[in-house]
């Protein structure tokens, strides 16, 4: 054997220039240029907008807080409660069964395949699609907005407890089969304590979700404060729009300290229960008191919730009488559809909405990067900058795209500028605090070596951070993804372009074979991505 | 420890398995024509090397694993051919005790005991956890008995393995067992312990008057406690009489070799 050579060019370099990477940032550079182009986004209007963002922001300050407004909000903000409320406790409710109908590891696989579909198809259309079909149906008011957000609620949590069952441990449930119980007490005794904790969690989360998406049902007749936040828009109040999303961003954040109290609850103590003696021999008492007492609050608290949102909310019966005929005359004069809207429309929208989600999903993760390093404790240790960081995150995230969207249209006008904006800036939070979370779980073990050595901060962050955070910024970035692609098609209907603005003009002209066509785009662009997305996650991550 | 409630159940059953062929793939018997009979109480312990089918033996008994041919006669029926509610039935005169415990993690030391009366109350006494006050009583009882009964209201995951297999065979024995099925109850644990859980297998079939069936990798406790030992090796019996007449020639047979033996 040779000895090895010391120096010269048969010595690799530590760090060798990696050559696919760099086409692939060429490539994706040349992406984002031809993107911008289709979507008519220039550095003109981009300027010209920051003009007109900086008078809008005027109009917008001070905030309107007039007596008779003071009480619209009000109004509204409680009918929109009502409306999550009521949402979230049905949806969950039905989303029990079909979750369970759905796992493969206790169902008949014919079972599952059925409540799989229903599922996907809850999922598939955006709350605000499903919103503006029950407001056919059914009216506009509250009742529109609660089915759609049942219907929401009910994609996804069933979906969580089907996951959920599918991963717990088989071991008990097997114990118990052998003792021969039936099914529903195998549900009882073994299922139900190993999935709890995360059932709670996702119910919870489902709660705050649904008090951010009634201010989005009311854009389209769904009720709520969306409806009293659609109206301030086209009245040009643009002071009273102000006050209406801080009182949406302060409702949503009230809500998240709710359910982390919820969480507490339930989630991370089981209960014990206790044992005291009695004269024939020691009794048994599922609960200790203060555990019975915690109990009793919560049930008491979300019973009487949803009595009162019951009692109070306005539902119009008449409306329900004829709804089954008004869903049924809807899909009649959706049939057949209008194949030759396609080409003359839908194509170019649809190639709109791909390129808006994309585009939208790229400046998302440049804006959440650093906002993410923010946040993370482990990189800034400045506590007044990880809570401005989270303040930014959840103040972004409570406000829905589709309300972003319209602050931006006013903006920028109309068109796939605020449309790629508003995805951008609502995806900022979620995809924020992801990273935010990769980033804090990050070893330490590395970073403190970089430390040690003397690396400066850029070096720590690129060779310390970032090999350890990859996998999960591209897996966030993807799912983010597939969710924007279903956030752009609807944008639209503010006029931010993409689908949306076919739909919304098929419907105004109420040829609802085109409309018809447009759903079944949508549907298909949905399933597509969702294959991409999957393949993508399984061959890269 | 306490010696177990003596509450007898008479005379012993009788388990006659009659030529028992399992196959998890087609023309692959694990179980190749297993045929024996259970009718006296006390432990049985089969032995035998990793895969060679002890465990499936022991789920066929009580379905965990359905057999491909055979008969498994208990008390004149035959278990390999119920169905739904009749396997239900009979399935609740089995107890069974898991090598890696089974517990429902999340769930207290005494509703894990409670477990095993799920086959015999409605499911909405499950759901409320209104067991009848006889068997609550009955399952402080099996508690004390197993040395836990300080440890009622412990949640599972926070005991020992030791410990959780104690609350395992409680489980069992609170099912009112004709017949304890034991798969490597000792596996997981440690040597002194694996000898507690031991006697306690062999109290619960000496006290009930009950066979108890365990499957075990060692042979030292296996001729410790066994009244009878049946030795597996690929797929059928070579060995099934007392522990006395084990010879290292069986065991060579059995385990294959002799330089494991020392």
């Amino acid at each position: 054997m040779s000895a090895l050579p010391a120096t010269g060019s048969l010595r690799s370099r530590a760090f060798p220039p990696n050559w696919p990477l760099r086409i692939a940032a060429v490539l994706f550079l040349a992406y984002v240029a031809y993107a911008a182009q289709i979507l008519d986004i220039r550095w003109e209007r981009f300027v010209q907008g920051l003009d007109n963002g900086a008078r809008f922001l005027g109009r917008m300050f001070p905030p309107n807080t007039a007596a008779d407004k003071m009480q619209l909000l009000l109004d509204g903000m409680l009918e929109s409660l009502q409306i999550a409320i009521i949402a979230t406790g049905a949806g969950v409710l039905l989303a029990l069964p079909l979750g369970l109908f759905a796992a493969r590891n206790l169902m008949p696989l014919p079972v599952t395949v059925l409540a799989r579909g229903l599922i996907a198809l809850c999922r598939t259309f955006h709350p605000v699609i499903v919103a503006i079909l029950f407001v056919k149906a059914v009216g506009f008011g509250a009742l529109a907005g609660i089915l759609a957000l049942i219907v929401a609620t009910l994609g996804f949590i069933a979906k969580l407890i089907a996951e959920a069952i599918e991963e717990m441990s088989m071991k008990p449930i097997e114990a118990l089969r052998a003792a021969g119980a039936p099914f529903l007490s195998v549900v009882i005794m073994g299922v139900v304590p190993q999935v709890l904790p995360r059932f709670i969690g996702f119910a919870a989360y489902q709660l705050d979700s649904n008090l951010r998406n009634s201010a989005l049902v009311g854009l389209v007749g769904g009720g709520g404060i969306g409806a009293t936040l659609f109206t301030a828009f086209q009245r040009f109040d643009y002071d009273f729009v102000l006050t209406i999303i801080i009182a949406i961003i302060a409702a949503v954040m009230a809500g998240e300290v709710l359910s982390a109290f919820m969480r507490r609850i339930y989630q991370d103590e089981a209960p014990t229960g206790e044992v005291k003696r009695g004269p024939t021999g020691p009794i048994w008492h599922r609960f200790t008191t203060t555990e019975r007492t915690l109990r009793l609050a919560f049930w008491g608290i979300a019973a009487l919730a949803l009595g009162w949102s019951f009692q109070t909310i306005e539902i119009i019966p008449e409306f329900l009488y004829d709804a089954p005929q008004q869903t049924a005359d809807l899909f009649a004069r959706m049939w057949p559809i209008d194949w030759s809207y396609y080409g003359s429309t839908v194509q170019t929208a649809l190639v709109e909405t791909l390129h808006t989600a994309t585009l939208g999903t790229i400046l998302a993760i440049l804006l959440a990067t650093p906002v993410a390093l923010m946040c993370a404790r482990n990189v800034s240790t400045s506590i007044w900058v990880n809570t401005l960081g989270r303040f930014i995150l959840v103040a972004t995230r409570s406000v829905h795209t589709l309300v972003w969207a319209l602050l931006f249209v006013a903006v920028f006008g109309p068109g796939a500028l605020a449309g790629v904006m508003a995805v951008a800036v609502h995806s900022i939070g979620f995809t924020g605090k992801f990273l935010a979370e990769a980033i804090e779980e990050a070893k330490p073990g590395p970073i403190e070596a970089l430390r040690a050595a003397g690396a400066p901060r850029r070096a720590v962050l690129l060779k310390g951070f970032w090999p350890q955070v990859k996998p999960a910024f591209l897996a966030v970035s993807l799912f983010r993804w597939d969710i924007n692609v279903r956030e752009s098609a609807v944008l639209g209907l503010v006029g931010a372009g993409g689908l949306g603005v076919a739909l919304q003009a098929a419907m105004d002209n109420l040829y609802w074979d085109q409309v018809g066509l447009v759903l079944v785009v949508i549907f298909a662009v949905v399933v597509v991505t969702e294959l991409v997305t999957s393949v993508v996650r399984a061959r890269v991550i | 420890m306490s010696a177990l409630p003596n509450e007898a159940s008479g005379t012993c059953r009788t388990l006659i398995i009659r030529n028992l062929v399992k196959e998890y793939r087609a023309g692959q018997p694990v179980l190749r024509d297993i045929s024996l009979t259970i009718d006296e109480p006390g432990t049985v312990a089969i032995i035998g090397p990793s895969g060679t089918g002890k465990s499936t033996l022991i789920r066929c008994i009580n379905r965990l694993v359905d057999p491909t041919s055979g008969s498994i006669m208990l008390d004149g029926v035959d278990l390999a051919k119920l169905q739904g509610d009749a396997l239900r039935q009979a399935r609740r005169r089995l107890g069974m005790v898991f090598q890696e415990y089974n517990l429902v993690e999340r769930l207290t030391v005494i509703e894990n005991v409670l477990c095993g009366r799920l086959g015999y109350v409605p499911v909405w006494r499950s759901w409320t956890r209104r067991f009848p006050e006889a068997d609550i009583a009955r399952a402080f009882a099996l508690l004390e008995s197993v040395g836990l009964g300080d440890f009622a209201t412990r949640r599972a995951d926070q005991l020992s393995g030791g410990q959780r297999q104690r609350v395992g065979i409680a489980r069992a024995v609170m099912q009112e067992p004709d017949l304890v099925l034991a798969d490597e109850p000792t596996s997981s644990l440690d040597p002194k312990t694996s000898v507690e859980i031991m006697e306690l297998l062999a109290e619960v079939g000496r006290d009930r008057g009950i066979p108890v069936l365990v499957n075990i990798h060692n042979v030292a406790l296996a001729k410790r406690y066994a009244r009878r030992i049946i030795g597996m090796s690929k797929g059928l019996i070579v060995y099934d009489g007392p522990p006395a007449g084990l010879q290292d020639s069986h065991l060579a047979e059995i385990y294959g070799g002799e330089g494991w033996m020392e």
